[in-house]
């Protein structure tokens, strides 16, 4: 064996991506190219239920060894992206998938997505779902001047009212005095 | 002897009024005030001494009265005929709690024309992500934490905690800048 680093999977190859391997051989190029094209709009966010399902009801692969093969695809995907491309080259990339005796073409495919120009794409995504607080999604302000009240014939008090949207959802309204 | 306990007791009367009508003191009820101040007055007499005060004190609360207009209002008090009218012990009373009150009353009874929670605090931090579990952040920039505190009178607060990168700070900054412009505006017109 030459002597290598170990792979871009660690040191012990995560178990569906060695489920994935092994299922591989059932799978013609078509098929495996459909669900590459799902599992990377899976990967940049967008809901690819109704794909998936598509796919799973049109093969004539069992539902559980599909789902083997759907989920290690996606790991074999989102470990490679997540590595940048000065630590992992497209060579090196290759090499350890010929390792798990993932057929050649299939290869090809992997490498086109990982280091090909949907790259980009697929790192903004997986940086949305970096651990982030809310962020402000709107921020509408409205100036009052307390004219007079039940207690105060003239107040004149000016105060900023305040309603922020947050990006989970919430609102929340609150006034600024001077 | 007896004018010094009269006037302590009137200022003890004015005290706990404001402390029903102002503060927000719930517990310090008309009862109270006569049992601790006033016991041995009809009761009442002593009703209608309290809610004369109480009206006065309200009088110069609503018009946030200074010294000249305060002046002004006690002497027209204690010219009316019969009971409607202040005695000169009352109305020196009523100057003297004045004069220490007028600016904690003022602000009491704003605080309870405000609703909406109020902004109590800021804090924040900037950032440089490092890392994270989608790999070397190596293309994000800094981004700033804020926590902002905000509660209701009387409330606890409730604490917001958010992100910003530098584009959304900066339009924060541009709506902050729009809001003092508009107040400026109303400030120069009144």
């Amino acid at each position: 064996m030459a002597a290598k680093d170990s792979s871009f999977l660690g040191s012990r190859i995560p178990p569906e991506i060695e489920s994935m391997s092994k299922n591989l051989k059932d799978v013609d190029h078509e098929m495996f190219r459909k669900i590459l094209k799902a599992v990377v709009s899976a990967l940049e966010g967008k809901d690819s239920r109704e794909v998936m399902k598509a796919i799973a009801e049109s093969s004539a692969i069992p539902q559980e060894r599909l789902s083997y093969i759907i989920s290690g695809m996606y790991r074999v995907l989102s470990e490679a992206i997540r590595i940048p491309t000065s630590s992992l080259k497209q060579e090196a990339f290759k090499e350890d998938l010929r390792e798990l005796r993932i057929p050649e073409d299939f290869i090809t495919d992997f490498s086109s997505v990982v280091f090909g120009n949907r790259r980009a794409a697929l790192e903004a995504a997986s940086s949305q779902k970096d651990p982030h607080l809310p962020t402000v999604e709107d921020l509408k302000w409205r100036v009052d001047v307390a004219i007079s009240t039940s207690s105060l014939a003239r107040a004149l008090q000016p105060s900023v009212l305040m309603q922020m949207k947050l990006s989970d959802g919430t609102f929340h309204r609150f006034e600024v005095q001077q | 002897m007896a004018d010094a306990e009269a006037a302590k007791r009137l200022s003890g009367l004015l005290n706990g009024i404001a402390q029903s009508v102002f503060y927000q003191k719930s517990d310090v009820t008309e009862q109270l005030l006569k049992a601790e101040l006033f016991p041995e007055l009809p009761l009442g007499e002593f009703t209608a001494l309290h809610d004369k005060m109480k009206g006065l004190l309200r009088s110069m609360a609503s018009a946030d009265m200074d010294h000249a207009q305060l002046e002004a209002f006690l002497t027209a008090q204690t010219r009316k005929q019969g009971s409607g009218g202040v005695s000169a012990e009352q109305a020196a009373a009523l100057s003297r709690f004045w004069k220490s009150q007028r600016v904690r009353v003022r602000e009491s009874v704003l605080a309870q024309s405000r609703w909406e929670p109020g902004l109590r605090g800021i804090s924040w931090r900037v950032d440089l992500q490092a890392a994270d579990s989608q790999g070397v952040a190596a293309h994000s920039g800094p981004v700033a934490l804020v926590e902002l505190e905000v509660g209701r009178t009387g409330q606890d607060s409730e604490f917001v905690c958010l992100e910003f990168d530098e584009a959304r700070v900066n339009r924060v900054l541009k709506k902050m800048a729009d809001i003092q412009e508009s107040m400026d505006r109303i400030i120069q017109q009144t």
